[in-house]
């Protein structure tokens, strides 16, 4: 096993990592940017490197800096997280030529699945159903009406190179189709610095479902019980769960064989997972995210594995701990991603101060936080601050607990995606198991969020008071000057409010 | 009336408008209505079913089962856009504020240009996600006071717009 492992990430991924690696007896080595020089994940690693300034580009996806980290430290393996270099085959390349493991699969892997195109191709050949469509590159608005009117409306435009749903357009009519495929082009352009496109028929009401596989060192391995994601917003996963509720036993099984099956031909080892989309009974190949997954909690949940480990163990030629025979799974789990971002103005990002954290606790309920109170939230990196897993004895038991634990799970300072959470589980056709990729949309969840809890009315009611005193006619209890600088005096200023070391006196006395 | 309340170390933007029907209290958008009645030792306030007894004694709010510490700034007395009819927002500076921290990755406003509601001035980024700020009304910008790559906080102006 190795002996000094860095973890090549932030958050709460980063800790996550740590909590099993340190559990192995392994050394942790963190990296951390200039703007999370107080980040909580420094605290979970036995120690912790400053790799750049605070943009992704300077720090967690500067290579050189985390190699340069990595050789300093005498890290033997690195681990990438999700995001960021995760799947980056020249990352991996770079690691090997550096006699340092890159834990995840080899860098030919994540070449062929990181190209979409590639992909599905790769997948067609392995005997994988793939969604009706072209196997190449677009080269022309023509080409694209062709192929579009073979296949039949509506079709959607991905980016070969795309992720995290950028570059993605539906078209509904072949007028529409020209102008899509410009913009299509120049999103996928400005995102991945590749224009190329390709199109698939666009299933309506499909559910997301993806098998979690674990290929060990002969290609030999696993394939999990599936996840469905349905809950999505801009092709965003908001929510997930395990068992799919609209997959059986017969269906499962094929899916994990496909999965597996698909993998293996590509060469992979370690942790991956394959996406479907399920419609009318069918399942056709999405794509494949080469990484540990955001939501892999809910896997280990119900079946006890823990993934990290067992990626460690493939990576450092320990071997998988099961096979699939020895596989098990009982009950349901849930993760609701909590996000800095507000649910009521359209999501809009929301960094910042935290001044009160508060989790729920209790039997078969995880919190995967990459902060606490106090934590700082830069705007520079991804939404995502905690997860929220819980598991139950069915789906009807664990959406109950899921609802108890948004109750008790507080976040103030910032906007957090709480309060969409709690409206979505409330949703009758969620509760059932109905779900599809465009509910969020299509029900209108969002609309349907009135307020985003007890602290917030609690705070509209002192504001009521406040105004109703006349209190506003003497004026501010502080008085703060506007300025030109940087966020970072935005978050010393919240420090200030929050009654910090150097609380501004009053200027006025009641 | 607007201005700035932090509850506890939790700032937030208020909103409050009075009528006869009671008080209508926007807090960072999300809209709440209620009532509000003097009593002898404070204000009592009903947003949801019960009434809840408030009391302002310097820098803290007491109610009936938690003490909290509040801070007030900017305040700003005029009633806002929505209450205003529409002819007398004419010819009035409207700052364009920013929604939250972030970097400018493009200012497309010129100052002098007329723009019309919903044409955007400038891209925002912030968490990976490019957030286009747009005009709330026609106009004429007045002022563009960022460029590309600054670092903005909330609430900060970023441009100027003569609203006519």
């Amino acid at each position: 096993m190795f002996r000094r492992l860095l973890i090549a990430n932030r958050g709460e991924i980063a800790i996550r990592v740590a909590r099993t690696a340190r559990a192995m007896g392994i050394h942790c080595i963190g990296v951390y940017s200039e703007a999370d020089r107080t980040a909580l994940h420094r605290t979970a690693m036995d120690e912790s490197v400053e790799i750049g300034g605070p943009l992704p580009v300077q720090s967690y996806l500067n290579a050189s800096a985390i190699l340069r980290a990595a050789r300093e430290t005498r890290a033997d393996a690195i681990h990438p997280g999700y995001g960021f270099l995760s799947e980056k085959a020249d990352f991996a390349v770079r690691c090997a030529e550096a006699g340092i493991v890159f834990v995840g699969p080899p860098p030919e892997a994540i070449a062929v699945t990181g190209d979409k195109v590639s992909a599905r191709r790769a997948m067609a050949e392995a005997g994988v159903p793939v969604t009706e469509g072209v196997d190449r590159v677009l080269r022309s608005v023509d080409e694209a009406r062709e192929v579009a009117a073979e296949i039949g409306y509506p079709v959607l435009f991905k980016a070969t190179a795309g992720g995290g749903g950028i570059g993605m357009s539906r078209v509904d009519r072949p007028e529409g189709l020209a102008e899509s495929f410009e913009a299509a082009q120049s999103v996928a352009g400005a995102n991945f610095g590749n224009p190329d496109l390709f199109l698939e028929k666009y299933l309506q009401k499909a559910r997301h479902v993806e098998v979690q596989v674990l290929l060990g060192d002969h290609g030999a391995g696993v394939g999990f019980v599936e996840r469905e994601c349905s809950v999505q917003r801009r092709h965003q996963k908001l929510v997930e769960e395990t068992p799919s509720p609209a997959i059986g036993a017969a269906v499962r099984r094929r899916l994990q064989e496909v999965a597996v099956r698909g993998l293996q031909s590509l060469g992979y080892r370690n942790a991956g997972t394959v996406e479907f989309l399920f419609h009318d009974r069918r399942f056709t190949f999405n794509e494949v995210n080469a990484r540990l997954q955001v939501e892999h909690p809910i896997t280990e949940m119900v079946t006890g594995v823990d993934l990290v480990r067992q990626q460690l163990r493939v990576a450092s030629g320990e071997g998988i701990e099961f096979s699939q025979s020895e596989m098990r799974w009982k009950g349901h789990a849930i993760e609701c991603r909590i996000n800095a971002e507000d649910p009521l103005r359209n999501f809009l990002p929301s960094p910042g101060r935290i001044v009160d954290f508060r989790v729920p606790a209790g039997s078969q309920i995880r919190v995967d936080a990459g902060v606490a109170a106090g934590s700082i939230v830069p705007a520079f990196y991804d939404p995502l601050i905690a997860k929220l897993v819980v598991g139950g004895s069915s789906r009807d038991a664990a959406v109950r607990r899921m609802l108890q634990s948004v109750d008790a799970f507080e976040v103030r300072g910032i906007h957090s995606t709480l309060p969409f959470h709690r409206v979505l589980l409330s949703d009758r056709d969620f509760i059932k198991g109905k779900l599809w990729t465009t509910m969020v949309d299509d029900l209108r969840l969002v609309a349907r969020i009135r307020s985003r809890g007890p602290w917030e009315q609690r705070i509209a009611e002192i504001a009521a008071a406040v105004a109703a005193s006349g209190r506003l006619m003497s004026g501010p209890t502080v008085d703060l000057m506007r300025s030109k600088a940087s966020a970072w005096s935005a978050a010393g200023r919240r420090q200030l409010l929050a009654g910090g070391d150097h609380a501004v006196p009053p200027r006025r006395r009641w | 009336m607007r201005f700035r309340l932090v509850v506890d170390g939790d700032p937030r933007r208020i909103e409050v408008e009075r009528g006869p029907e009671g008080i209508l209290i926007r807090v960072d958008g999300a809209e709440y209505r209620g009532k509000v009645r003097r009593v002898h030792d404070g204000i009592e306030v009903r947003l949801g079913p019960k009434w809840r007894r408030v009391r302002l004694v310097g820098r803290t709010a007491l109610t009936d089962d938690a003490t909290h510490e509040i801070a007030i700034s900017e305040i700003e007395d005029e009633p806002s856009d929505r209450a205003l009819p529409t002819r007398s927002r004419s010819a009035r500076p409207l700052p364009i504020r920013a929604p939250m921290p972030g970097r400018v990755v493009r200012v497309e406003a010129r100052p002098g240009v007329q723009v019309k509601r919903g044409d955007t001035l400038l891209v925002l980024e912030a968490m990976k996600m490019q957030n286009e700020i747009a005009a709330p009304q026609d106009g004429i910008v007045k002022e563009v006071r960022v460029v590309d790559g600054d670092s903005v906080i909330a609430d900060q102006i970023l441009a100027v717009l003569e609203a006519h």
